[in-house]
């Protein structure tokens, strides 16, 4: 059974193999996503974020959940170098933490209630568990970032999580918070494997805006496989990567 | 003054010593580095690109450990129990469930600042079951300079569409408004239909 519905300001995909999966079970994933929208969401004025950006309400008065966020965003920031920072120009944006914790927790949601077979989607960053229909790992295309209607790479994936960070599509939506103004130049996309996508979705966000250098941060986390993109469409690999592009 | 000199004597022949030991450090490393230099030139193209960078990039990879799969999130997930009731509110009204006729509806085109956005809703059991993108915003520019930054470890390869299917693809976040805009189109056409 599978479903997508746009939430977040995006399309959210789920895919359950598992037969015995019910529309109940889709809408607590996809309620789970709105609730984290209504809390987190820059683009809405009720938001807990909006209200912390306003001074309304200080950190210290915010919830556990908004607290745990930026105890995140820190903790990246200081594991990136300060390549990963959610502040732009005195406002706090947290999408950098939120998108990808959303998807992890979805898909928690989805294993306590018992689901092995299923992988969670939004905004082309994935969370794959277990195996597809054809009892497969499953099958993952990075998006030709020239061309929306191609895929350059085909992975094969399970129990793990798959990010894309890429220039253009939201504009540069990604910020190089040493170089403020500076457009993130050279590469196009940079897709991250990692352990599970909260963490793949982070530090795709920091290595991306650290450039060409971006590839090598990844190649030095463990657990990590980088595929960047260039403007010259020209692809550079981890060390590691190959190991999920081959069949299983 | 005199005293010194014995010592100074000493000196200068453990500095002539040290010298030598040094002048062959240096000699062996030269001797290695260029041994290592001809060696990986018979290896491939990446090696051909300067070494120099190769060896400051080398030293930027950060060691960093992550311990990812048991980092906990203090925060408990909400309690999204399939009998909890929904709020009454009307979401996304574009969304809600099974008013749409089955069939693919193609949206309008629009534009995305960076490039023309045009999506696709599949509809099937009334509900919205696929979104694809017909139009998306593309890069134009052509060249095929391929770049020669040296990277340990790390292998490139011009990109090459793949025909394989797959079941989710990965890429960057969609531009937003255009797609809802689109979709939105697409979704009133499946309605009036």
């Amino acid at each position: 059974m599978k479903q997508t519905r746009v939430l977040m300001g995006m399309p959210v995909s789920l895919e359950v193999v598992d037969a015995w999966a019910t529309e109940e079970l889709f809408d607590a994933v996809f309620s789970y996503f709105e609730s984290v929208d209504e809390k987190f969401s820059t683009y809405k004025d009720q938001s807990e974020i909006s209200r912390v950006n306003r001074h309304e309400i200080t950190l210290e008065q915010s919830s556990e959940d908004m607290k745990t966020v930026f105890a995140l965003a820190e903790q990246t920031r200081q594991e990136t170098n300060g390549y990963f920072d959610i502040m732009h120009d005195g406002i706090c944006d947290p999408s950098g933490i939120v998108k990808g914790r959303a998807i992890y927790h979805a898909a928690e949601i989805l294993r306590q209630k018992g689901c092995e077979n299923f992988y969670v989607e939004a905004g082309g960053d994935i969370e794959a568990v277990g195996k597809n229909s054809l009892n497969q790992n499953w099958r993952v295309g990075v998006r030709n970032p020239f061309n929306s209607n191609e895929i350059v790479k085909v992975l094969h994936l399970s129990n793990c999580g798959a990010a894309t960070s890429g220039t253009y599509i939201r504009g540069q939506h990604i910020y190089n918070p040493k170089n403020h103004g500076q457009p993130i130049t050279g590469i196009v996309s940079l897709t991250v494997i990692g352990p599970n996508i909260y963490d793949a979705d982070r530090f795709a966000t920091a290595a991306f805006a650290m450039g060409r250098e971006g590839i090598l941060f990844i190649e030095g986390l463990e657990g990590f496989e980088g595929y960047m993109i260039d403007r010259h469409r020209q692809a550079t690999l981890t060390s590691g990567f190959a190991r999920y592009t081959s069949h299983d | 003054m005199f005293k010194n000199q014995p010592t100074r004597g000493f000196n200068f022949f453990r500095t002539v010593k040290k010298l030598f030991v040094s002048a062959f450090m240096v000699f062996t490393f030269i001797a290695y580095a260029l041994h290592e230099r001809l060696i990986s030139g018979d290896g491939g193209n990446l090696a051909a690109a300067p070494m120099p960078s190769a060896a400051t990039s080398q030293q930027a990879i950060p060691s960093l450990q992550v311990a990812p799969t048991d980092s906990p999130f203090v925060f408990p997930i909400p309690e999204a129990t399939p009998t909890a009731p929904r709020p009454a509110a009307p979401t996304p009204t574009a969304i809600a469930r099974g008013q749409y006729k089955d069939g693919t509806y193609t949206g309008a085109v629009v534009d995305a600042f960076f490039g023309p956005v045009q999506v696709k809703a599949v509809v099937r059991n009334g509900k919205l079951a696929d979104v694809q993108f017909v139009q998306y915003p593309n890069d134009r520019r052509t060249s095929v300079r391929i770049n020669g930054i040296a990277m340990p470890y790390l292998t490139s390869e011009a990109i090459q569409a793949q025909s394989a299917n797959v079941d989710i693809i990965t890429g960057a976040t969609l531009t937003s408004e255009a797609f809802a805009q689109s979709l939105q189109v697409a979704l009133n056409a499946a309605r009036t239909i």
